[in-house]
């Protein structure tokens, strides 16, 4: 009796700490991170495109470089913290690395196709450059 | 008790399935290098740019595929426990390396069309 009054008295220390507020505090740290980790490394990959796509205009394209850095940080953040609000209610452990890892993996798919689009993108314009350089 | 084996099995999947990916990925990326110095003729900046560029796109697709695919219901005993977690990391596996192949394929087929440019540019000078 003594030791399931103690544990509910325990529980009840922790009520206002929801399994929710866990996974928050997971997600927010990790996305964060990886945002800045990976919007790092694709502007300093896309230097390098822009160096030998844009000779003539470099300085405007390394502008537009470092603001679409910012929009990307943006944006992420952004709709990083947006999803937060759709998210269902964590009763169990299993049930927070299910959500924690659904959500994450939302945002990295997506950050995957907009990655593609602008390898694409780049692909594209610099194959233009080159029939217009042999032209 | 279902909780405990859910649990067990997403704490079994989540690092088997980074581990693999990781090793995939090291393993495709260090020969990747090597394609795309060919493809490039040899510029090596644009060429490691580009292969990051890609590296960085396998692991988010991937990572993100694996924490998607994520969810096991209906776990009641070790056995059913066992039997799920073998489907889904059978079906990683099998999508890694669909995957890598894909990447094989892209790989080589830059590689015949800067080998054919080349030999255009080649023509172009002996006009």
């Amino acid at each position: 009796m003594f030791a399931v009054q103690k544990h509910s008295k325990d529980m009840s220390h922790l009520k206002d700490i929801s399994y929710n507020l866990i996974a928050y505090s997971i997600y927010i740290p990790l996305m964060l991170f990886v945002t800045f980790w990976i919007g790092r490394k694709l502007h300093k990959h896309g230097t390098v495109y822009l160096n030998a796509i844009f000779k003539e205009y470099l300085q405007v394209a390394l502008a537009a470089n470092d603001a679409l850095l910012i929009a990307y940080y943006l944006l992420n953040i952004g709709y990083t913290l947006v999803i937060l609000f759709f998210w269902e209610a964590v009763a169990t452990w299993h049930s927070l690395v299910q959500t924690l890892s659904f959500n994450v993996s939302l945002i990295l798919l997506v950050l995957a196709g907009i990655h593609f689009c602008n390898i694409i993108i780049f692909a594209l314009v610099s194959s233009k450059q080159k029939t217009l350089d042999s032209s | 008790m279902e909780h405990n084996y859910l649990l067990t099995a997403y704490l079994i999947y989540l690092p088997l399935a980074l581990l693999m990916t990781f090793l995939v990925a090291r393993t495709l990326f260090k020969s990747g290098k090597v394609f795309m110095l060919d493809i490039f003729n040899g510029r090596e900046v644009i060429a490691v740019a580009t292969n990051q560029l890609f590296e960085i796109g396998f692991y988010l697709m991937n990572i993100g595929t694996a924490l998607y695919i994520l969810k096991i219901d209906n776990v009641d005993s070790s056995q059913m426990l066992v039997e799920k977690l073998s489907l889904k990391i059978g079906f990683y596996s099998i999508y890694l390396g669909v995957m890598l192949f894909l990447n094989l394929y892209l790989f080589f087929r830059g590689k015949k069309v800067s080998k054919q440019r080349r030999v255009q540019v080649d023509m172009a000078y002996e006009d």
